[in-house]
This record gives structure tokens, sequence and C-alpha cells, in this order.
């Protein structure tokens, strides 16, 4: 579903890394970056990404998602102004983390978008 | 450097007498900068420069900043040049706004804004 064939090259991690980062080397600098159905990039703290348990798995399972490995994943079903809500709904949840963020608001923001009345919200759940 | 942690002058809020567990997750904002197909989410604190963004946009596409130049899209249409020295604040830059990015060319001056729309790539298979 996330997968997709790809040219880019590929960010290497820095060799002095300490071992303890390994789970780190996956995303350089620690952003990763969202890639919608329409090829735009939302390049996004990896902090902000584990907000949603999908991504949060993606990012962190040791064998690790080849996606991931090159700090990229792929959407090709999400478009982008949805994408780009996703992404403000991250930040929006990182700054109240002291909170439940309230699934209402990104429904909330997402009935916001025009492209949202085309867009079925169940796909959305996957990744939130 | 990197984009997260680092030099973000992370502020206790004392009303709410926070948990220092809670501190490191906590961002003040964030802005969009915008440039073609791409859009970087950058966390920043609006105490902080524009050189400082610049510098934190450099991680991320290796270009220094000065050839980099960042244009604040406002709602009523006006688009104001930042300057380096100058913090968010007194920019009126604020929480989510929408900043676009250009690069300088080989002929020294610096490209037009150009952030492509979704519109424009569609498709319809």
């Amino acid at each position: 579903m996330l997968g997709r064939g790809r040219e880019a090259p590929v960010n290497h991690a820095p060799s002095h890394m300490h071992k303890d980062d390994a789970h780190e080397y996956d995303a350089p600098l620690g952003v990763v970056k969202l890639i919608s159905a329409e090829g735009f990039e939302f390049v996004v703290d990896k902090k902000a990404a584990m907000v949603s348990n999908t991504l949060r798995n993606m990012l962190t399972s040791p064998g690790g998602f080849s996606e991931t490995r090159e700090g990229e994943v792929r959407f090709p079903e999400i478009t982008t102004p949805i994408l780009e809500k996703i992404c403000q709904y991250f930040y929006w949840s990182l700054h109240y983390s002291r909170y439940p963020p309230p699934i209402g608001y990104l429904y909330s923001l997402l009935s916001s978008t025009s492209a949202a009345s085309f867009y079925p919200c169940t796909n959305l759940q996957p990744y939130l | 450097m990197t984009v997260t942690d680092n030099n973000m002058g992370w502020k206790m809020s004392g009303r709410c007498g926070m948990k220092n567990t809670s501190v490191r997750r906590h961002i003040a904002m964030y802005i969009r900068v915008k440039r073609n197909k791409t859009t970087y989410f950058i966390q920043c604190d609006p105490t902080e420069t524009t050189l400082s963004i610049k510098q934190k946009i450099q991680s991320l596409i290796d270009q220094p900043p000065s050839n980099q130049q960042l244009i604040l899209l406002a709602k009523n249409n006006v688009s104001v040049i930042l300057d380096d020295s100058k913090t968010l604040a007194d920019q009126k830059v604020e929480n989510d706004a929408v900043v676009a990015l250009t690069l300088r060319k080989d002929d020294n001056e610096f490209e037009d804004v150009l952030i492509s729309r979704p519109e424009d790539f569609m498709s319809s298979s």
C-alpha cells in the first residue's frame, strides 16, 4: 500500500552515530518526509510524525520499512490538502500533548478543506 | 545541528506548573516553509531571528542562509521579505504561518516565489 518504486538517492546514516542511536538512523536529522498522492512533500520532525501510531510503528520497528529507512513515507491515497492538515494536527497535538488530543479537532480541520468532502474520512483511520 | 531540540529556548509556562517530563515535548510554535512542491514544518520560537530559521533550513537543504530568502505570505496578499536580524515576533510571523523560500540562482539573483498547487498535479488515472 505504501511502497512504490523510487529512484531517489538513499540518505546514508552518519557513520559516527553511537550504537544506542541505532533506532534513530532511519530519519537523518530527526525529520521524515511524507509524500502525498500528487507527489507533494511535507518534511516534519520525526517527533511530530510519531503522534501517529502507524507512523510510530514504521519509524521504530527493528527491521524497518524500506520507506522509513530512507526517511520517506508515501501516501498514494491521501491528497495534498489532507496530508497537510494531518501534519498540522501532529504539531497541534504535540503542542497540547499534556491533554488527550480530541479527534473532533481533526475532523473539524478536515471539513474546512474542500477536498475533504470528496474524501471518506474513514480512510484516515489507519494513520491516526 | 538538528531541527528539533537545539537552540530552541524552551520556555516553561509558570502558569500551569508543568512537570519537567512534559517540557521536552512541548513546542512553542511552527511555521510552514514552502518552495515548489515541498513544505518544511519548522519548529521555532517567537523570539528567534530569521537567521536562526535559515540555519535550521540549511540543515535540511544544504543551502547557506546567505542563499536563502524567506518571504512571509500574509492573508491580505501582502508579502514581506523577512529580515535576518529581526525576530519572528517583530515581523508578525505567527504560529502556522506560511513562509515562501526562494534560493539564489546562478546569476546571483533570487528566484521568484513558486509554490506549486496540488490542483495542477491531480492525476486522472
